[in-house]
């Protein structure tokens, strides 16, 4: 039996690792790292009014973050990436309240490591990962970590009264701060479609996971994942979680070995 | 440690916080003195599915630290996107400074007059000031239940703050009074078509901060709101 599940467990990874991609979306990651820590200084009043006793450690924890995310623009160093980690998460965890982006912030940046960085040496030498099979198995491990949240989501609007009534979109659009007008009007006009796409909704944040499991239906349900991502940038207009949830899911496109596909 | 190992670890840790959110963390927790909510009296029964394994399980992993682990790394939640709590009993604040020549001035536009949010805003832009509206509606309702109600400390504290920090915008050096102004989010309780309920409201003064004395006060506000009150509170913003 447990054999079984080892076997199922490391069946799960793909095997391959695009390593452009993952270089190039490093990159991006951290410049994206260096505005989300800009906005979390420049808010540091509101964020942090209740740890007014540390501040000082919180604003040299901003300034660690940023010194330590500029550098990782450039330099390819495991300190570095976990020194981001550890500084992120930190920040994260102590501010008021936590958004969707500051999920999607803490947990690429911890992957980020595991992606990265084959070994560290803390008491002994801890092996990440030797060859790309096993490197391409953390890649899948943050897209599940991603996918869990969604699904998790799906499972918390089966239990919720608008979206059991199949209007859960009708009531999102009715939020005047939320979505561009002129697109929540058109929606909103038609029952028919508010009950079609509220089904959809609750219906890929079920499905988007499990897919995910198949090798060969990885692809699509990154596919679906990057249709969500855009629908939050346009016409949801949530901010920052669109780009971060775009840049975050091209990791994910890496463990794809695209030309055998194409 | 293999390389295999810590993937496998890995993977069941995560396995491990799913379905700990999922048997465990989901239940239907919306206030039933919301009001009336057609969709929800239909489907009750579908609500309450969880709620005796809950229990007996939460209990076992509220006395492991694994929590700690969770929230600082996988972060593996009871994650809700527009669920009820983020639609119902809310409602929108701006702010708005007095000069001493009564003049008003609203250097910080969090959401327009319209309800709509500012949208100069760029992509790459954080939400942590909408996203106080939640914490604002927390006191607003509360208030309007129960006119002795006292405001808590930590909501007092982040009205000054939210003052303080949209009074730094301004290029005006003095500054006589600061205002929060609120207005319900009055979503519409049944489907009613591309209707704007929310649109017939007026923003009305809730708070109130003397500069010179630094002394807070709120005002009674009331709406005609066609919805209800919630009695869901927020533990800082919402997903």
């Amino acid at each position: 039996m447990i054999y079984r599940i080892e076997k199922f467990i490391f069946s799960l990874r793909s095997g391959h690792v695009n390593e452009k991609l993952v270089a190039n979306t490093n990159l991006i990651f951290h410049i994206l790292s260096i505005l989300f820590i800009i906005r979390n200084i420049e808010h540091t009043d509101i964020l942090y009014l209740f740890r007014s006793d540390i501040i000082l450690a919180i604003n040299t924890l901003q300034y660690l973050a940023l010194f330590t995310l500029f550098l990782s623009v450039f330099i390819n160093n495991k300190i570095l990436y976990i020194l981001n980690f550890l500084s992120i998460t930190t920040l994260l965890n102590l501010k008021y309240g936590y958004n969707v982006e500051d999920l999607l912030f803490q947990i690429t940046s911890l992957w980020i490591i595991f992606i990265n960085v084959n070994k560290i040496k803390l008491f002994r030498e801890i092996t990440f990962w030797d060859n790309q099979e096993q490197r391409s198995g953390y890649i899948f491990l943050f897209g599940f970590n991603i996918l869990i949240t969604i699904f998790v989501s799906g499972i918390g609007k089966m239990l919720d009264p608008i979206w059991v009534g199949n209007y859960g979109i009708y009531y999102v659009m009715s939020l005047p701060w939320i979505s561009i007008t002129s697109f929540a009007d058109l929606i909103r006009e038609n029952e028919l479609l508010v009950i079609i796409l509220s089904k959809l909704a609750v219906i890929f944040e079920l499905i988007v996971m499990p897919l995910y499991l198949f090798k060969k239906l990885r692809l699509f349900s990154i596919l679906l994942l990057y249709l969500f991502w855009f629908i939050l940038m346009f016409p949801m207009r949530l901010d920052f979680i669109g780009p971060i949830g775009i840049v975050s899911s091209f990791y994910l496109i890496a463990q794809i070995n695209l030309s055998c596909k194409l | 440690m293999s390389s295999n190992f810590i993937y496998k670890v890995l993977f069941l840790i995560m396995c491990l916080f799913l379905f700990k959110v999922l048997l465990l963390e989901n239940n239907y927790t919306y206030p039933e003195n919301i009001g009336h909510i057609i969709h929800q009296e239909n489907n009750n029964y579908k609500l309450t599915l969880f709620k005796t394994l809950q229990n007996y399980g939460n209990s076992i992993f509220n006395y492991s630290r694994l929590y700690l682990l969770n929230n600082f790394t996988f972060r593996i939640l009871n994650f809700r996107l527009f669920n009820a709590q983020h639609i119902f009993g809310l409602y929108q604040y701006r702010v708005i400074h007095q000069l001493p020549d009564g003049t008003l001035i609203e250097p910080l536009k969090v959401f327009n007059e319209d309800l709509s949010s500012n949208q100069s805003a760029t992509l790459f832009s954080s939400r942590y000031l909408q996203a106080l509206l939640y914490s604002v509606s927390d006191a607003v309702r509360e208030r309007r239940k129960n006119l002795s109600y006292d405001i808590p400390l930590y909501l007092n504290k982040l009205f000054k703050v939210i003052c303080n920090y949209s009074a730094q915008k301004c290029s005006f050096k003095k500054i006589s009074k600061h205002f929060i102004y609120v207005i319900p989010i009055d979503v519409p309780n049944s489907y009613i078509g591309s209707n704007k309920p929310w649109l017939k409201h007026k923003w009305q003064k809730f708070y109130e901060e003397d500069v010179t004395t630094g002394k807070a006060s709120y005002h009674y506000v009331d709406f005609n709101d066609s919805s209800f009150f919630s009695t869901s509170k927020s533990t800082g913003f919402r997903y």
